[in-house]
C-alpha cells in the first residue's frame, strides 16, 4: 500500500489509579501502522482502550512512554490544535451556542480564512453531508442523525489528513445507522482522506473497514483486512468476538504440514490447520474453532462422502431452531456442542432435522482452525 | 345561578389563585413605592419632613450637589463587582475541575461559610484586619515593605474589599451553577478545530457560561450600590455612598423628601440597567 500516515510505536497510556486503586493501563504497548486513505476500524469490547487510542493520536493525551507519529513526524509535544487531525466526537459536542453554519465555520475561523470564502466551504461541506437547509438552527433543534452529519461537515470542512471518528454511529437507530455506514464509505472513497474509526460493532467495522484492529485490554490482538480477522482469527477473543465460532477443547495427537490433528474425546479426531508461529506440540490441550455455517448436516440415509479435503463425523440433533434465513441446529459430536447454520434455500412444511436424529456433519478441512489461547 | 359562578371562576382560575399575592405585593410593595415617589416630589419643613408645595428641587439637588456621591458609588459597585467576577469566575472552575466529590463539597461549603456569622460582625471583623495594628499592617512592617501603617480604613479601598468579601459568594454560586453545565468535551472540540486556549476561552467557554456571569453580576452589583453597612463601617468620609446618604436624610432631622429621591434614582437606575440586560440577552437569544 502506499504511504505511511500515523503511526504508534510501542505507546503505552497510563492513568493513575484512584486512592488505593492500581494505575490503569488503558493502552498497553501497542504497535499500529496505519496507511494514506485507509478505512481503519478498531474494534473492541468496551473499556478495552479504543477511545483512548484515538485520543492519543489526537493529541487529548499525551502517551506515558512510547510514540506517535503523523506523516513521518514525531507528535511528542504537538498539541492538538496544531495536529493535522480532526475528531468526530462520540456524542458530536457541537457548540450549543451556535448555529449548525458557525458550528461547521468555526474550525475555518480558527484557520483565519476570510469570512466569505468560510462560508462557501461551510456551505459546501453541509451539502457533502446531505443537510443544505438547516444552517440557521442550533443544535438542540436538531436530531441525532442530523447532529451527526453536523459533526461531521464541522470535522471534513477542515480538511483534515486523518479523520478520527469515535463510534460516530453509536447513537443512531439501526436503519439510519446502515445507511450513514454505506455513506460514510462511500464519502471516504471519494475524499481519499484516512479514516480511523472506533466502534465496538463488529458488523459495522467489517461492512467499512479496509483493515481491523481489533483490541482487548489495552492490547492490538490482531490487525487484517476484514476476511483475514474473520477467516483466520489467532486468538480465542479474536474468533469469538467477530461473528459467531464453535470451540471444540482436546488433546493434539500429531502435527504434519501446519494441519495438527486433534482427539477431541470418544474416539473422534479432526485436522485442524494451525496458525503460523502456533507453538503447541503433540499432547498439549488446544481449542479448534468452526464457524457454525461453515457446517454441513447429512443425514444418515445418504452416502457417506468423507475425502482428503472434507471432514465427516458422526453426531445426534439436539436442538434445531428455525430462524427464517437459517435453521440454527445444535449437534452433539463426541463430548462437544456444535452449532450448525443451514440456509433455508427451499422450504416446506417438515423438512429439515428432528432432535434425537443421527447424523453427519462435515465441512471442508481448512475451516477448522487451530487458536492461540 | 351556582353554576354560573362555578363556570366563572373557572374561567378566572388563575387570576383568583395569585390574589392573595397580589394583595400582598400591593400592600407591602406598591404602596410604599407610591408614598416614596410622591415624597421624593414635596418639599422639606423644619423637622427635615415632606410638604406641600410639590417641587422638582429634590431632584435638582441629587443631580448636582450629590452627582459626586452617586459617580462614586457606581464606581465602587463597579469596581467590587469586576473584583469578585476576577475571583468568582476561576474560583468556579477552580472548584468544579476538582476531581474529588468531598473536596469539591468542602468548597463549596466554605464559600457559603460566612453566611453562617452575622453581617455585622463579619464587618467589624474587617475593621480589625485592616486596622493599624492589625494583621495587614503588622505583616507588612514586618516584612519591611512599609514603614509605617498604612491607613486602610475609611477608604474607598476598605470599602471595596468588605463588599467583595460580602457579596463573592452571590458570584461564585450562579457562575458555579453555568460551570456545571459546561461540557468539558467542547473545549477538546474547539482544540481539535484549532483554537488555542484564548480562542477557546472566548468563543467557546465564556458564552457558554455567561447566564452565570450576568446573574452573578447583577446578584453582587445591585446590593453593592445600594449598601450602607459597609461604608458606614469602613469607608467613613471617604468611602460615603448613596445608601449612606439615603438613610442619613431619613433618620435623626435629615431631609426625608432628598432621600426619597435619592432612592427614586437609585432604582431608576438599577431597573434601566436590568432593562439594558434583557434587552441585549433576549436579541442574543434569537
Ligand atoms: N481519564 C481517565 N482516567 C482514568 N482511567 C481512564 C481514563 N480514561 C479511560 N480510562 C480507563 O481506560 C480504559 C480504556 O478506556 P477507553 O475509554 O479507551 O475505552 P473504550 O474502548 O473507548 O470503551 P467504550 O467502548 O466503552 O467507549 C478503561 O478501563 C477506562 O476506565
Ligand atoms: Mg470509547
Amino acid at each position: 500500500m502506499s504511504d505511511v500516515k500515523v503511526q504508534l510505536v510501542k505507546t503505552v497510556k497510563e492513568f493513575p489509579g484512584r486512592r488505593g486503586e492500581d494505575a490503569v493501563r488503558a493502552v498497553d504497548s501497542i504497535n499500529l501502522t496505519i496507511y494514506d486513505g485507509e478505512f481503519f476500524a478498531l474494534l473492541g469490547p468496551s473499556g478495552c482502550g479504543k477511545t483512548t487510542t484515538l485520543r492519543l493520536i489526537a493529541g487529548f493525551e499525551q502517551p506515558t512512554s512510547g510514540d506517535v507519529i503523523i506523516d513521518g513526524e514525531q507528535m511528542a509535544g504537538v498539541p492538538a490544535f496544531h495536529r493535522p487531525v480532526n475528531t468526530v466526537f462520540q456524542d458530536y459536542a457541537l457548540f450549543p451556542h451556535m448555529t449548525v453554519m458557525q458550528n461547521v465555520m468555526f474550525g475555518l475561523k480558527m484557520a483565519g480564512v476570510d469570512r466569505r470564502e468560510a462560508e462557501r466551504r461551510a456551505a459546501s461541506a453541509l451539502e457533502l453531508v446531505g443537510l443544505p437547509n438547516i444552517r440557521k438552527r442550533r443544535p438542540r433543534e436538531l436530531s441525532g442523525g442530523q447532529q451527526q452529519r453536523v459533526a461531521l461537515a464541522r470535522a471534513l470542512v477542515k480538511k483534515p489528513s486523518v479523520l478520527l471518528l469515535d463510534e460516530p454511529l453509536g447513537a443512531l437507530d439501526l436503519k439510519l445507522r446502515r445507511r450513514m455506514q454505506i455513506e460514510l464509505k462511500a464519502m471516504q472513497a471519494e475524499l481519499g482522506i484516512t479514516f480511523i474509526f472506533v466502534t465496538h460493532d463488529q458488523e459495522e467495522a467489517m461492512t467499512m473497514a479496509n483493515r481491523i484492529a481489533v483490541m482487548d485490554q489495552g492490547h492490538i490482538l490482531q490487525i487484517g483486512r476484514p476476511d483475514e480477522i474473520y477467516e483466520t482469527p489467532r486468538t480465542r477473543f479474536v474468533a469469538d468476538f467477530i461473528g459467531e465460532t464453535n470451540f471444540l477443547q482436546g488433546r493434539l495427537l500429531h502435527t504434519e504440514d501446519r494441519v495438527g490433528v486433534v482427539d477431541i474425546g470418544d474416539d473422534v479426531s479432526i485436522p485442524a490447520i494451525m496458525p503460523e508461529r502456533h507453538a503447541a506440540r503433540a499432547g498439549d490441550d488446544v481449542t479448534v474453532a468452526i464457524r457454525p455455517e461453515r457446517i454441513a448436516i447429512q443425514g444418515m440415509d445418504v452416502p457417506a462422502s468423507a475425502d482428503d479435503s472434507r471432514v465427516m463425523v458422526r453426531g445426534r440433533v439436539t436442538e434445531a431452531y428455525y430462524i427464517g434465513t437459517d435453521t440454527r441446529y445444535v449437534v452433539r459430536v463426541a463430548s462437544a456442542s456444535l452449532t450448525v447454520r443451514v440456509q433455508n434455500t427451499d422450504y416446506q412444511r417438515g423438512m429439515g432435522f428432528k432432535p434425537q436424529q443421527a447424523v453427519y456433519v462435515l465441512w471442508e478441512k481448512h475451516n477448522a482452525r487451530l487458536l492461540v489461547d | 345561578m351556582v353554576a354560573g359562578l362555578k363556570r366563572a371562576l373557572r374561567k378566572h382560575n388563575a387570576f383568583i389563585l395569585s390574589l392573595p399575592a397580589l394583595f400582598w405585593l400591593l400592600v407591602f410593595f406598591i404602596t410604599p413605592l407610591l408614598l416614596v415617589l410622591v415624597l421624593s416630589f414635596m418639599s422639606r419643613d423644619i423637622t427635615g419632613r415632606g410638604t406641600l408645595p410639590f417641587t422638582f428641587e429634590q431632584y435638582e439637588r441629587v443631580f448636582t450637589t450629590f452627582r459626586p456621591v452617586f459617580v462614586s458609588s457606581i464606581n465602587i459597585a463597579l469596581i467590587s463587582t469586576v473584583v469578585c467576577l476576577l475571583i468568582g469566575y476561576p474560583l468556579a472552575f477552580y472548584i468544579k475541575t476538582r476531581r474529588s466529590d468531598a473536596v469539591r463539597n468542602l468548597a463549596l461549603f466554605l464559600v457559603i461559610l460566612p453566611f453562617w456569622t452575622n453581617f455585622l460582625v463579619r464587618t467589624y471583623a474587617w475593621r480589625v484586619i485592616l486596622g493599624q495594628s492589625g494583621p495587614v499592617n503588622t505583616t507588612l512592617l514586618s516584612l519591611g515593605l512599609v514603614d509605617e501603617p498604612v491607613i486602610f480604613l475609611n477608604t474607598q479601598f476598605a470599602v471595596i474589599v468588605g463588599m467583595v468579601y460580602t457579596f463573592l459568594p452571590f458570584m461564585v454560586l450562579p457562575i458555579y451553577a453555568s460551570v456545571e453545565r459546561f461540557d468539558f468535551r467542547q473545549v477538546e472540540a474547539a482544540r481539535d478545530l484549532g483554537a488555542n486556549d484564548w480562542h477557546t476561552f472566548w468563543r467557546v467557554v465564556l458564552p457558554q457560561t455567561m447566564p452565570g456571569v450576568v446573574a452573578g453580576c447583577i446578584l453582587v452589583f445591585i446590593p453593592a450600590i445600594g449598601a450602607f453597612i459597609t461604608p458606614d463601617l469602613l469607608g467613613g468620609r471617604d468611602g460615603f455612598m448613596i445608601g449612606n446618604l439615603i438613610t442619613r436624610q431619613y433618620k435623626g432631622t435629615g431631609n426625608v423628601p432628598l432621600g426619597a429621591a435619592a432612592s427614586m434614582v437609585l432604582m431608576g437606575a438599577v431597573m434601566l440597567s436590568l432593562l439594558v440586560y434583557i434587552r441585549f440577552t433576549a436579541r442574543q437569544e434569537r
